[in-house]
């Protein structure tokens, strides 16, 4: 499994007033193709401005980031901005769906921005079969306004995959939504993700993080705390029947 | 188990292999192999304790069952424990426990005991996760449920442990 993304001694530090804040305090970070990645942590911990950091919508004040290999921190905002529309599909806690497109325009907007370049009809017909794929095919011709919540999120994914990134980054992809609705929503990320999707969530949810991802970084005031990984047995299933048969 | 086996008992007589497949019809995934000794063992003593009475049937050409069923004091038994309230408060959680020892005997650095204990939480959590996604049984559901909620208050412990350990560090060690 090679290295897709890779960061050293990131840092991100804003000033206000007269102190600096350092939101990431030099992280070394490693996510291997494939992987699934959550990252927890509480509030004000540095985990959105990481993600952020990583997925290029904010500039480090100092260390690396390499992309597939290639370092991506010292790119102009426009390169950046082209590779990152190619490269990283990104969901946001709050969907940010344009609102006065359809469903189906939102998804296609992603490959006019930076996809590969691709046959209208070929675009047309990449976005429907991923909307169907994510369950809201029938809502092509909606707009956004009359979705629920779970389905908005659906169309945000659709519209992040769009253009096949090898990278997929959610911030708090659940944290608009009801428990059976973030149910289906992580149940359609772990999809992806058996299918070869990379993916790193962040998330202030221990259940969300814990479901998601096979692998945990606990971050806390800037730094990465633990790096845990999830796989293995712990006994939970037979302590619970011992439980119950006490 | 008593409990469980007074409950069935209730709905109708049974013998111990009836009870044995009521059981596992019951609890699903969450109780997978009911052991048929433990409930003939556990049939035994409830008899003994005057809360179920057994009769012999002959099957003709099968070997004779013994069929149970609840006595008047084994229904109100039964009845006490569904409304008996459970205790309301864990007041003594092991862990925090363990970790008052291991901190002021410097037995073991609390940082390290809590690293490894959220470890383990994270670990259990994904694993009920797991088995919430395979349990079809309401009363399976449930019970993972209630599982992950208590494993999600102790993460939430553990929280509240570090900032303790870490304020008191830097209250005494300057």
């Amino acid at each position: 499994m090679g290295e897709l993304l890779q960061t050293t001694g990131l840092q991100r530090q804003f000033r206000m007033g007269d102190t600096v804040v350092r939101a990431v305090d030099g992280i070394d970070l490693n996510v291997g193709e494939g992987e699934f990645v959550s990252i927890m942590g509480p509030s004000g911990c540095g985990k959105s401005t990481l993600l952020y950091l990583l997925g290029g919508l904010d500039r480090p004040t100092g260390g690396e980031i390499h992309l597939g290999g290639r370092r991506v921190d010292r790119l102009s905002r426009t390169r950046w901005a082209r590779l990152r529309r190619r490269q990283i599909g990104f969901v946001f806690q709050t969907f940010n769906l344009v609102e006065n497109l359809t469903v189906l325009q939102n998804v296609q907007l992603q490959a006019l921005l930076g996809g590969r370049p691709r046959a209208r009809a070929a675009t047309r017909r990449r976005a429907l079969a991923l909307l169907e794929e994510l369950g809201v095919g029938d809502k092509a011709k909606a707009l956004p306004a009359v979705l629920s919540g779970g389905q908005r999120q659906r169309v945000a994914i659709a519209r992040a995959l769009m253009n096949e990134p090898p990278l997929l980054l959610a911030d708090e992809p659940t944290g608009n939504l009801d428990s059976a609705t973030t149910t289906d929503v992580l149940g359609l990320l772990r999809r992806f993700h058996a299918a070869g999707q990379t993916v790193v969530v962040v998330t202030h949810d221990p259940r969300v993080a814990t479901t998601a991802g096979q692998r945990l970084l606990a971050m806390r005031d800037g730094r990465v705390v633990d790096d845990v990984r999830l796989d293995g047995g712990t006994g939970a299933a037979r302590a619970l029947q011992d439980l119950i048969e006490t | 188990m008593r409990e469980v086996l007074l409950g069935l008992l209730h709905k109708e007589p049974s013998h111990g292999y009836e009870l044995k497949l009521a059981i596992e019809s019951l609890f699903g995934e969450l109780w997978p192999e009911v052991n048929i000794g433990q409930i003939y063992q556990t049939l035994g003593r409830l008899e003994r304790a005057g809360l179920v009475r057994s009769a012999t049937v002959a099957q003709g050409n099968r070997p004779d069952k013994r069929v149970y069923e609840l006595t008047p004091a084994g229904r109100q038994e039964l009845q006490r424990w569904v409304d008996d309230l459970l205790p309301a408060v864990r007041v003594r959680d092991t862990f925090f426990s363990k970790l008052l020892v291991a901190w002021k005997t410097r037995l073991a650095d609390p940082v390290v005991l809590i690293d490894r204990q959220r470890r383990a939480y994270l670990r259990q959590l994904r694993e009920l996760g797991g088995l919430a996604d395979t349990t079809s049984s309401l009363i399976g559901r449930l019970a993972v449920e209630a599982a992950a909620l208590h494993v999600q208050a102790d993460l939430k412990l553990l929280e509240f442990c570090e900032q303790a350990v870490g304020a008191a560090d830097t209250g005494t060690g300057g």
